[in-house]
């Protein structure tokens, strides 16, 4: 049901009264704003529906508390997917979080992640106004990028009422393969599979290494013979687990994002991307980053993060000017930095 | 013109060439869109970061705004210099820097060529997939300002997707890095909002692409249609079947009659429209995906269907589509670009509006269009020596714009909207829309010197064209001065 003129009056209320907004959807991803006690929580989860899909256009529109597993069935039915396959904390997830959190599945390094998919939006701005950028089609270069600047900002601009999605056709197979070793034999294998024609995913947990192939049954048989040794099929709950952070810890959650060859050491829980990515468990942060990765805080082990100091380089003051230009008066909440202050 | 007192700064710059002989500056007057020329008072050459940064300082520190350029190949004004300021040229930042087989990727001058990366690439089985037509001149630096496209977009994705990091330089002259670590970074997605910005945010100093493993196998099929619409019937046809080309292109009689004349590609002369459709992958998965598809198109309607595996045929069949601009070249003194795109699903209606168009105008058009993805490229012929056919041209291509819009689509794909286009963005986006691209300039470069005057109309030039989109009945911002 279309909740656009309800949202909007919520919006300006809490404008008027100088309360912030703090955009929320299904609630599964709470964790990954800080926490603000005087914020008043909007809530698309009302707010949702497929405005209009076109399978032979690979194009998708849909608002933004449409949930998450609605997406996915309707895209099912038509033979079509999201390609970036976001993570599932939850099946109340939506659409709009998906878009607000940016956080892309296993098949990032290969397909892309959400902002690739992403090419239209609809938002009540800070101001309280509803604006439209992009569009629903594949190519747009008129006016700035204000669709993907939205993607991963947390609902610190706007509070997304629609999204238009680029959507792929179901590769003909889709199968894992699993390997057990130990971390640094994994990355060995990550690293020299990384050019394998169908490789769509390559992640490691608990002991054993995942790799998936996506394309056609012809060409599976020589992906295997590539594979090595070693390689048996598998079911998908494994690297569903990597994706929606499903593995045991009792600690805060971090991540570290750098290259596939920086060498793999410290208390690793779990390595995406084909190394890129990797999930670290610790009370304290870990420093084990080096000058090839970035740590930062994911997930604390229980409630939200806390307000940390923000990024202080050049890249972070011109990320504070844009925030602050698009929302002058401070109406949205603040983007949480995530960086140790250490 | 600029003062002696900046062009006597700049020639104290080591490692900054400038350019103030007129025959010389005449070179630069205008990028692709040659239709709008301005003769820059003063070109500068850097031949090193510092150079750059210290002719930005100088012009910054004077109020004099800036306009970066390329290999000036940009169809939509731009790289048009300005009156009163400087154009700085990027052609010498040409070092490819850095080839990361493992990561797969490349570290680059803006200066470098698209076609020199993949060139560069070629040993270690990697190539850059995005390719505009303008690939073997056009700069990277370019692209990004552009966010390029090409016939690979529908999928390898435009320059945007295939970028993994950025170093721009600001107005001030302040360097930052954008992405480029890892795969994920917080806070705001900068990199993303570069993609595009047409020099207006910052200059473009480094560039690392992502590159792909080169495909083991590549297949050309070409279809003749005896009508456009069974060729976009086709198209949905293909897609339907779950097959994701690398490429798929169309092209109407007039290109195609164009092209064959041109080079010679073994066009089917007798079809209403024609559609490339290249696909690739493995060697054992490429002859069944080629049967499959070629079963769609017949099913579709073709009347011809070719084939093409080996590579001079593959090439052969690519030089008509990719030569299509200066085949129509050929057929009238002069051709104006259009670059919209809409919903595929509207296609024959558009067509159908752009037909009558050319009626209506007395000019002819040819129709090129990047059929997977709603890109399309109508040719308007004219003769700009018959000033009445120049301003036939200018209103037909406007009223091409505005149909893509009525049909839910964008004014420009991939071309940008630089100067050509700036009026049309009043119809395009309201004057609320308008304010927040003005916020993200302020935040960027608050002097406003980068490239003023493109891309994003200010909203007095808006009321002044008159077409400031009025929503629901209610003008937006009726403070605002309009007339």
């Amino acid at each position: 049901m279309d909740q656009s003129d309800a949202l909007q009056r919520v919006v300006h209320a809490a404008i008027s009264q100088r309360q912030v907004v703090r955009p929320g959807g299904g609630g599964t991803k709470e964790f990954l704003l800080p926490a603000a006690a005087d914020a008043v929580l909007v809530s698309t989860a009302e707010h949702e529906g497929i405005l209009h899909y076109h399978p032979d256009e690979l194009v998708i529109r849909v608002r933004s508390g449409t949930r998450l597993i609605d997406l996915q069935a309707t895209l099912s039915e038509a033979g079509q997917y999201l390609p970036c396959e976001p993570p599932s904390f939850g099946a109340a997830g939506t659409v709009g979080g998906m878009v607000a959190a940016g956080l892309a599945g296993p098949s990032r390094p290969y397909v892309g992640g959400v902002r690739d998919y992403v090419l239209g939006m609809k938002l009540i701005l800070p101001s309280g106004e509803i604006a439209a950028f992009g569009g629903d089609v594949m190519k747009n270069v008129a006016g700035y990028d204000i669709t993907r600047l939205n993607v991963g900002a947390r609902g610190s601009l706007g509070l997304i009422l629609e999204v238009a999605l680029k959507v792929l056709p179901i590769p003909e197979v889709v199968q894992v393969y699993g390997l057990t070793c130990d971390p640094s034999l994994a990355q060995r294998h990550m690293l020299a599979q990384r050019r394998l024609t169908g490789l769509s995913a390559s992640a490691y947990c608990d002991g054993e290494l995942l790799v998936r192939y996506q394309g056609s049954k012809r060409a599976k048989t020589a992906f295997e013979q590539a594979l090595g040794q070693g390689f048996v099929p598998v079911s998908n709950a494994g690297l569903a687990a990597v994706r929606d952070l499903s593995f045991a810890h009792t600690e805060h959650l971090w991540r570290w994002d750098g290259a596939v060859d920086a060498p793999v050491t410290g208390r690793l829980v779990a390595m995406d991307w084909g190394g890129a990515l990797r999930w670290f468990a610790s009370d304290v942060a870990p420093h084990n980053a080096g000058d090839k990765g970035v740590i930062t805080w994911f997930r604390p082990s229980e409630g939200v993060l806390p307000a940390l100091t923000l990024r202080a380089d050049g890249v972070g003051r011109l990320q504070q000017r844009v925030k602050t230009a698009l929302d002058a008066n401070g109406s949205f909440i603040g983007y949480p930095a995530l960086r140790p202050s250490s | 013109m600029l003062s002696e007192v900046i062009t006597s700064s700049l020639r104290q710059i080591d490692d900054l060439e400038l350019i103030e002989d007129p025959s010389r500056r005449k070179v630069y007057e205008s990028d692709g869109l040659t239709a709008i020329a301005q003769m820059p008072p003063l070109v500068g050459l850097p031949n090193s970061l510092q150079a750059l940064q210290e002719a930005l300082r100088i012009c910054h520190n004077h109020g004099v705004p800036m306009v970066a350029r390329g290999a000036g190949t940009g169809l939509s004004g731009g790289a048009t210099p300005l009156a009163d300021g400087l154009l700085i040229g990027l052609a010498k930042f040409n070092r490819i820097l850095e080839i990361d087989p493992v990561k797969m990727t490349a570290r680059v001058e803006p200066g470098v060529t698209n076609l020199a990366i993949s060139k560069a690439v070629a040993s270690a089985g990697l190539f850059y997939a995005p390719d505009p037509s303008s690939q073997i001149a056009c700069t990277i630096g370019g692209n990004v300002a552009e966010n390029s496209g090409g016939v690979h977009c529908l999928k390898y994705g435009l320059t945007l997707h295939n970028v993994c990091a950025l170093k721009i330089m600001l107005a001030d002259g302040e360097v930052l890095s954008l992405g480029g670590t890892g795969l994920w970074e917080d806070g705001l997605d900068l990199l993303a909002l570069l993609h595009g910005s047409e020099g207006l945010l910052g200059l473009v100093i480094e560039v690392t692409v992502a590159l792909r493993p080169v495909p083991e196998a590549v297949t050309v099929l070409m279809a003749g249609f005896k009508d456009t619409n069974a060729a976009a019937n086709a198209v949905s046809a293909v897609i339907q079947a779950g097959v994701l080309p690398a490429g798929l292109e169309m092209m109407d009689r007039l290109a195609i009659q164009a092209a064959e004349d041109f080079v010679h590609a073994g066009y089917p002369l007798e079809a209403d429209a024609l559609l490339l459709c290249e696909l690739d992958g493995s060697d054992a998965e490429i002859a069944g995906l080629s049967e499959a598809v070629q079963a769609v198109l017949q099913a579709a309607g073709a009347d011809s269907l070719v084939e093409a595996s080996d590579a001079a045929a593959r090439a052969r069949l690519w030089l008509g589509r990719k030569a299509a601009f200066p085949a129509v070249g050929r057929i009238a003194p002069d051709y104006y670009c259009m670059d919209g795109t809409i919903p595929r699903r509207h296609l024959a209606e558009v067509l159908a509006a752009i037909t009558d168009r050319s009626v209506h105008y007395g000019l002819p058009v040819a129709n090129v269009f990047h059929a997977g993805d709603g890109n399309l490229h109508p040719l308007i012929l004219y003769d700009a020596n018959d000033s009445d056919q120049f301003q036939r041209a200018e209103a037909f291509g406007a009223d091409v714009l505005a149909i893509c819009l009525q049909f839910g689509g964008t004014i420009t794909g991939e071309h940008g909207v630089g100067l050509e286009k700036i009026d049309q963005m009043c119809n395009q986006f309201t004057a609320l829309e308008l304010a927040v691209f003005h916020a993200v300039k302020s935040a960027f470069d608050p002097s406003g010197l980068l490239n003023p005057g493109k891309a994003i109309p200010t909203l007095n030039r808006c009321a002044e064209f008159g077409a400031m989109h009025v929503h629901q009945g209610a003008q937006k911002h009726p403070e605002l001065p309009r007339f």
